[in-house]
């Protein structure tokens, strides 16, 4: 009972933050909100298994993102089919954006491969370690290094018009 | 920059080491910055209330900690022995 009261007081807080991880990795608010629901869902159901004490963030990010990849793996299949459109929308993300720059940056980092997107994010924004992110991202701590230098490199090409 | 050790307290100048918000090495100042914008962007965007409503709802399902059944004894009274 006290793990789940620890769990429900961690999901409050932790929902802006698994918003913004949810919608640096989707770009797309529909979606984006959709892995957050799915995630409190799951955690909730699954709060027996979270042990108490361990990094309640990092357990609800591994949730959020296995959601995310599934969901990619679902609309693989389907946008074969569609021919792409739904790919084009996960480009040109709606939103109030604060200014154009900031635009930019979003739509540079949409172009990045997902692996490199998730890396980049939890640790450059999310505010994990390299042991974290890759505890996360279920991959070797060089792994998430090399990721993290590639998606500098390419952050860096794209907004120096690169693109 | 790279004294990692020098205490600085509170003030976190754009400049300034500032532990956990540091930027990442790898990463570098010119995209972690436009990064850390982002996300603190998206951070403190309103959270709409169809997630509070969800976690109202999941609470009142139980949880699957169902290991601890309520045992309920309410009464202090001894109720092995019913007279």
């Amino acid at each position: 009972m006290a793990a789940s009261q620890e769990v429900r007081e961690g999901l409050v807080k932790a929902i802006p933050h698994l918003r913004a991880f949810a919608m640096s990795l989707s770009g797309r608010s529909a979606l984006a909100d959709d892995l957050v629901q799915e995630t409190l869902t799951k955690a909730w159901a699954k709060a027996d298994s979270y042990q108490d004490g361990t990094n309640l963030m990092a357990w609800l990010f591994t949730i959020l993102r296995n959601e995310f990849y599934s969901h990619l793996r679902k609309r693989k299949r389907e946008v074969e089919d569609v021919d792409g459109a739904e790919a084009a929308q996960l480009v040109s993300a709606p939103g109030q954006l604060p200014n154009l720059e900031m635009g930019d940056f979003r739509d540079a980092l949409s172009q990045l491969p997902e692996d490199q997107r998730e890396a980049i994010v939890l640790v450059g924004a999310s505010g994990f370690s390299y042991e974290e992110a890759a505890s996360i991202m279920g991959c070797a701590v060089g792994t998430v290094k090399s990721r993290l230098s590639r998606a500098r490199t390419r952050l860096t090409e794209i907004m120096d018009g690169e693109a | 920059m790279t004294d990692k050790n020098k205490p600085k307290g509170g003030k976190s100048g754009p400049d300034a080491p500032r532990g956990a918000d540091e930027v990442d090495p790898i990463i570098g100042e010119a995209v972690g910055s436009r990064l850390k914008n982002l996300f603190d962007d998206f951070a403190s965007e309103a959270v709409p209330d169809r997630f509070f409503d969800l976690i109202d709802q999941l609470e009142k399902k139980e949880p699957d900690t169902s290991s601890s059944k309520e045992q309920n004894a309410p009464d202090g009274a001894d109720k092995g022995s019913e007279s």
